[in-house]
């Protein structure tokens, strides 16, 4: 790595390492975060403040996603969550109908990757 | 340098912390919120020399932190950089807004996000230095000659006014992402140069100031942001579509020059009119951080100022 020792590089390596498996292993939790906001969108009462959550979650995966070696789990994410501001943004009833199959391909990825461990 | 870094995502921290300190920067503290990073800042025995902030945060967002650290005395000029997963245009404008002087994008690239806090550390090297020298000094200090009137004046509190080094952050930022096609234009004040010549620096500084507030609000609606480059020129930049034309804010903008409850100067009494160059725009063929429409704006305005050499070479014929 640039501006660095060779000792220096291989210590960062392994703390980046480390933070990777650290998010591997953190996926079955937001797995359920998101299952458990996916059945409030289908609440009318409670669609939008889980859109709305699904949206932060997908934010932050998106953040992290790409430095832990998943872009195409950052990309869904990040898509998702464009769609989301999209979506709040329009009339209401919202249509989530979308924000759905966004999430599920979200979750398959997700998925696949704790099945990859 | 000592360092804040900001996020509420755990692992994004413990990124930050383990490439900062692999790259040397050990003195590195986190925070998970805003409140918590006040809360640091507060509690810190010594002041931080950096801070580095996630825009998007529940709770105080980045934004809000960053007009907070603003208020206090100690950190006017520390170097703010912004981390943004750069999704929402409105967030990073918003957080350059209110004081932020650079940012680096998530998913963070190791050479970028170095190279961003490099320069972060240099310029407060340079700033303590300066102060250092200021405070062991006073004397010499006080008999400092005023700057030349190409020299830009730091204008504080005006919304949308931001210095030149984060001006141009913040346009590379946009480029870089493709937000939407920009433009730039410039606009000259030529009695200026007779406030500056009749006046003390303070003075000066003031009228600059309230200069910026009249174009401040003749471009509200543009959400554009503008930089005072010294000379009496400053440059304007934001969505080219939303930009105003020379001839469509001209009258306006002078007859605003001219209220005395707008634009006042003690030391010298003069009215004052605009010159105003067309917007240039970035071209279809120059790479993505490349920053020369900005010159061709100010090249614009000596266009159309048909001053004869007066001013010339863009941008960098008024930088410090």
């Amino acid at each position: 790595m640039q501006g660095m020792d060779a000792d220096k590089a291989a210590v960062l390596q392994a703390g980046l390492a480390r933070i990777r498996e650290r998010f591997i292993s953190s996926l079955d939790e937001r797995i359920e975060e998101f299952c458990a906001l996916s059945e409030r969108l289908e609440d009318p009462a409670t669609e939008e403040s889980a859109c709305l959550e699904i949206r932060a979650q997908a934010h932050k995966l998106h953040g992290i996603c790409g430095s832990v070696g998943q872009p195409r789990m950052g990309a869904l994410a990040a898509q998702l969550e464009q769609h989301i501001d999209t979506v709040v943004a329009g009339p209401r009833p919202l249509n989530t109908d979308f924000v759905d199959e966004l999430l599920n391909a979200l979750l398959d990825e997700m998925e696949q990757n704790v099945d990859g461990v | 340098m000592k360092i804040l870094a900001v996020d509420d995502d755990e692992l994004i921290r413990e990124i930050l912390s383990a490439t900062l300190e692999a790259h040397g920067y050990k003195d590195v503290t986190l925070a998970e919120s805003g409140e918590d990073a006040l809360q640091k800042i507060q509690a810190s025995p010594t002041p931080f020399d950096g801070f580095m902030f996630d825009i998007q945060m529940p709770g105080m967002d980045g934004t809000e932190l960053c007009q907070h650290v603003r208020q206090m005395e100690h950190y006017k000029n520390s170097p703010v950089i912004m981390i943004t997963a750069m999704n929402n245009k409105e967030y990073v404008d918003r957080a350059f807004m209110a004081g932020a002087t650079d940012y680096v994008t998530k998913p963070f690239d190791t050479t970028e996000l170095m190279t961003r806090i490099r320069l972060a550390d240099r310029l407060q090297s340079e700033a303590q230095k300066a102060a250092a020298a200021q405070a062991a000094a006073p004397a010499a200090a006080a008999q400092v000659p005023k700057p030349a009137f190409k020299e830009p004046v730091t204008v504080k509190e005006v919304r949308g006014v931001v210095k030149s080094a984060a001006l141009d952050n913040y346009v590379m930022l946009m480029l870089e992402q493709k937000q939407f096609a920009m433009g730039a234009f410039a606009i000259r004040v030529p009695e200026l140069a007779t406030v500056h010549a009749g006046s003390s620096t303070e003075e000066f500084t003031y009228v600059v100031t309230d200069v910026a507030e009249v174009i401040s609000d003749t471009l509200v609606g543009a959400q554009a942001f503008l930089s005072y480059l010294g000379g009496g020129v400053f440059v304007c930049v934001g969505a080219k579509n939303k930009l105003p034309s020379a001839d469509s804010m001209h009258d306006e903008f002078v007859m605003m020059l001219n209220d005395p409850d707008l634009v006042y100067c003690e030391d010298v009494a003069t009215g004052f009119s605009a010159q105003i160059g067309e917007v240039a725009a970035p071209k279809l063929f120059e790479k993505r951080g490349d920053l020369r429409f900005l010159d061709r704006a100010v090249e614009k305005l000596n266009e159309a100022a048909n001053s004869g050499g007066r001013a010339s070479g863009g941008r960098s014929a008024f930088a410090a």
